[in-house]
């Protein structure tokens, strides 16, 4: 396929380390020589320099040609008219980043004449999946599939967990669970467990069930569920503000710590019942007077990596029994969740992953089409849900006789918003839903899971 | 620097260069030469087979190269290709002298042309033929014909490779992916030689038979420069000169060119301001040099060709003689050329020298800065090809200009240190004709670029040169850097 990118920023340059993967025509635009030029080195693209919302700098870069344009220059406005360009040009379909929560709406109800597709929101989609990693504490990190219906979670088994050394099989049968384990990481290595497979301590796994049964699992597991209540965000930028509201509703007790006191002010107009404290989130004097110590959840959403680690860090130390960190650099997520520190969010990769399997979607378009998609352990492994069309060559074939590539795991059916964790005598049939798990290269297709 | 990358490309450089030595091979069998002749391809084949899949089991999971390891996997791919194809020269008696076979085949490879054969009818056909064909595999370079086969790296990584090898100040692609780009640029290349074969195979000329036609257009895509006469061009037809004449100049222009014709963007494609140099410069030597030789020859046509010829093959850096020029033209007519040897060809193109774009791009910057002095408020941006130029580029074609002008000055003080009894005309030009690969010289080598009468060390040191010269300098410098061979 033909992609175009408009805009290389921390989202687009995400985008950008996805897609070159998938081994489509990329063409990138941007303002900047220098980001321009680093990646044209880095991947095999063609960079173009220049402002992407002009139409001689769309016709450079055959955006009239493209499949796909991803729009997603850091303004709005910029955007919308790059879209506008686009569409007026005979784009096929146009991906856009709105941030500005008034501007979304008004994209959102006009889609069909600026000619979007996608609306994508990285803040906001960060502010979602932190109110998701709040209801389910337990969880490093938890993913949604079928709108919610089913969740994939990813649990660290401590030393004394009653499931070190128990083989899935026997898990299976001991506790009688609706869940499945569907990838384990020991260490830098990561596996598609069969059922013989045994769990030793300091694994981290991935399973997936619906949500009623992995709270069961939980705590039958003697994870106990205490229900948080207060939160603290440190840092108050759109995602602070986007979350605030959400977890106002379910009723936290939410309090922000920001330094701007313009910004403070803002902040308590959208948030009335909400403490807006004005000061340096990084002080750890000013951290303890407000209370850090006794707050269920510290959220750190502050500008700079560095400042959100050492805050997590800190929040760690005091036995803050949540602790969620935004990181935008991949390499240090890695020495924060290996410590069990923190959760850690980034809001380009939940966007590029939104915008991949988008892709995905768009690349395969005669069979099943892939709905949702999430990399998972530093990206080695993906858990995809596709949606079964007709066309599928595995329906109504009993798993047991399918004959699937290695390192391809069904992790559920979805059928008439039931979810089943699949047995040997299962079939895929239309309409299902079906959640895949794989290590073993890319799908964007429900038949490549055959061998 | 990563050495396991390095030594697996540079593996399957050479075992692609056992696999192009079948077509000598072929052509040896169908002349039914000698078997030592066949025997000496065998041999360097297999001797490349064994090397080449010796080092390609060395693999690395880390395959990402940065621009040190594509300027080292060029120069020495260059460098040992050199070495190899020079064996069957050896070993089939041809060129017995083992440095005189290098310095030879490392003329065809980098395109220069220049010969230290005394009687090249005396050379088998399937010597003349892997002579000229390492001109054209030269031309458009050897690893972007292995980036147009191997299976595709999703990172960038290939472009540093592309860009060592690659001729011009910028090197850009043509579509988004670098397999496809040295695809298309491969198939635009092997379509004009074709086109050109069968132009010169219908001929008037009864001695251009198919080997002939095809050496001789294998000479003129890579602007190579040997010929299948000892006599290079001057015996044949004013047809078969005006036909080398005119795709001499098609190949020395930038191949991106061809491709915007081919996607229907004509107009694009004549904007080209590099073009436009280059016309320029083709049209004024003409007349410099059309009015001090027109009195040389009987009719004006014929003083036209030969003009028209030798500047088409100086400018282009093939270096085939059309006429004994180096000793019968005038010196105004000399200056001319020697000038259009330090120029060369257009950017992107298969000829050598220091570029018309470098050329175009350091006048018009001298140019503003001498209106700043007069004018120091003044504020101009400089542009080339409808792009502002950076800053960086101006600094970099600077660089170069330099640094080619110290490596001719310290190369000309070398070879005649080793040469007391040369003149100074030979050995400057000679360096000057081996680093622009134009082949042809004035004073003792003379039009047909003959450098037989050097000593074995300067012929290594002149076969350093031209490969300097081909891939623009810097990858050969890398080899020689320590802090490019440094683990961190």
């Amino acid at each position: 396929m033909k992609i175009a990118i408009i805009g290389t920023g921390k989202v687009g340059r995400a985008i950008t380390s996805y897609i070159v993967n998938e081994g489509h025509d990329l063409c990138i635009i941007d303002n900047n020589p220098k980001v321009v030029e680093s990646l044209v080195y880095k991947y095999d693209i063609i960079g173009i320099c220049g402002n992407g919302a002009t139409y001689d700098i769309q016709k450079k870069a055959e955006v009239d040609k493209s499949d796909l344009v991803i729009i997603c220059t850091s303004s709005d406005e910029v955007n919308i008219l790059a879209a506008l360009v686009a569409k007026r040009m005979g784009a096929k379909n146009t991906i856009i980043r709105i941030r500005n929560q008034d501007y979304y709406q008004q994209v959102n109800s006009m889609k069909k004449d600026i000619g979007v597709s996608m609306i994508i929101n990285p803040e906001q989609e960060a502010a979602n999946e932190i109110v998701q990693m709040i209801d389910f504490p337990q969880a490093l990190k938890i993913e949604n599939f079928a709108k919610g219906r089913i969740n994939l979670v990813e649990i660290y088994i401590g030393d004394n967990s009653p499931l070190v050394n128990e083989s899935l099989q026997n898990i299976r049968q001991k506790y009688q669970f609706q869940v499945l384990v569907c990838a384990v990481q020991r260490g830098n290595d990561v596996f598609i467990p069969k059922g013989d497979f045994v769990i030793e301590a300091k694994d981290k796994i991935h399973i997936t069930a619906s949500r009623n049964e992995i709270v069961k699992f939980l705590s039958k597991l003697g994870i106990i569920e205490t229900k948080l209540k207060s939160v603290m965000i440190i840092g108050g930028g759109n995602i602070s503000a986007y979350l605030g509201q959400r977890l106002l509703k379910n009723h936290y007790r939410v309090k922000i710590i920001e330094k701007d006191e313009k910004r403070c002010l803002e902040l308590s107009e959208l948030m009335p019942t909400a403490t807006i404290i004005c000061g340096d989130g990084t002080d750890n004097e000013l951290l303890l007077d407000e209370g850090i110590e006794s707050t269920d959840v510290v959220i750190s959403l502050i500008g700079i990596d560095e400042e959100n680690i050492i805050s997590s860090m800190y929040a760690n130390s005091l036995g803050v029994p949540k602790v969620i960190s935004k990181i935008n650099r991949e390499n240090f997520t890695r020495i924060l969740e290996e410590n069990g520190i923190a959760s850690i969010i980034s809001p380009k990769i939940i966007s590029a992953l939104r915008v991949l399997s988008y892709v995905r979607a768009l690349a395969n378009s005669r069979g099943s089409n892939v709905v949702t998609l999430y990399k998972l352990v530093n990206n080695e492994v993906e858990a995809l849900e596709f949606a079964v069309n007709e066309n599928a060559k595995c329906l109504d074939i009993p798993l047991k006789d399918l004959k699937l590539k290695k390192g391809v795991l069904i992790a559920a059916i979805i059928r008439n918003n039931e979810t089943k964790i699949p047995e040997a005598s299962d079939c895929i049939k239309v309409n299902d839903s079906v959640i895949v798990v794989t290590n073993n290269g890319f799908l964007d297709n429900l038949d490549d899971i055959l061998a | 620097m990563k050495l396991k990358v390095l030594f697996n490309i540079v593996g399957k450089i050479l075992i692609l260069e056992a696999a192009v030595l079948l077509f000598p091979l072929l052509v040896s069998i169908i002349y039914r030469e000698p078997v030592i002749n066949k025997l000496s391809f065998l041999i360097t084949m297999g001797l490349l087979l064994v090397f080449g899949f010796a080092l390609n089991i060395i693999r690395s999971k880390d395959i990402r190269l940065r621009a040190r390891e594509g300027f080292a996997i060029v120069a020495i791919s260059w460098i040992l290709i050199s070495i190899f194809g020079a064996l069957p020269l050896t070993i089939s008696k041809c060129i017995p002298n083992y440095f005189d076979a290098i310095f030879e085949i490392t003329s065809g490879f980098t395109t220069t042309g220049a010969s230290v054969v005394t009687d090249i009818s005396a050379l088998s056909h399937s010597m003349l033929f892997w002579r000229a064909f390492s001109h054209w595999l030269g031309g458009m370079g050897v690893l972007v014909l292995i980036l147009a086969f191997i299976p595709e790296s999703k990172d960038g990584s290939a472009v540093h490779i592309i860009r060592a090898e690659s001729t011009g100040p910028q090197v850009g692609k043509l579509v988004s992916k670098v397999k496809v780009s040295s695809r298309i640029l491969y198939i635009i290349y092997f379509s004009i030689t074709f086109i050109e074969f069968l132009l010169l195979l219908v001929g008037p000329d009864k001695d251009i038979k198919v080997l002939e036609s095809l050496i001789l257009s294998f000479s003129t895509a890579g602007t190579g420069g040997f010929s299948v006469l000892g006599t290079s061009i001057s015996t044949y037809s004013s047809y078969t000169q005006y036909v080398l004449a005119i795709f001499m100049v098609i190949f020395s222009i930038n191949f991106t060119l061809y491709y915007f014709i081919i996607i229907g963007k004509w107009k694009e494609a004549l904007k080209s301001e590099e073009l436009r140099w280059y016309l320029i410069i083709i049209l004024s030597s003409i007349v410099i040099i059309l009015s001090s030789v027109y009195n040389l020859y009987s009719t004006f046509e014929e003083a036209f060709r030969h003009t028209f010829f030798q500047i088409s093959s100086i400018i282009s850096t093939t270096g085939f003689a059309s006429t004994d020029f180096a000793n019968t033209w005038p010196t105004i007519a000399k200056c001319v050329l020697i000038l259009l040897m330090f120029c060369g060809s257009c950017a992107g193109s298969t000829g050598g020298g220091l570029k018309i774009s470098r050329v175009a791009i350091l006048i018009k910057n001298s140019l503003r800065k001498v209106q700043k002095m007069i004018n120091p408020r003044r504020t101009e941006v400089v542009k080339f090809e409808k792009d502002i130029l950076d800053d960086t580029v101006v600094e970099s074609t600077q660089n170069f200009f330099i640094i080619y002008m110290l490596i001719i000055a310290s190369a000309t003080l070398l070879i005649s240190f080793l040469n007391r009894e040369t003149d100074i005309l030979s050995n400057f030009t000679g360096v000057l004709s081996c680093i622009s690969n134009v082949g042809p010289a004035f004073g003792k080598i003379g039009s047909f670029g003959d450098f037989s009468f050097y000593s074995n060390f300067s012929k290594v040191i002149f076969s350093i040169i031209m490969i300097t010269g081909r891939l623009e300098i810097f990858p050969i410098l890398t080899l020689f850097l320590p802090n490019a061979w440094r683990k961190k």
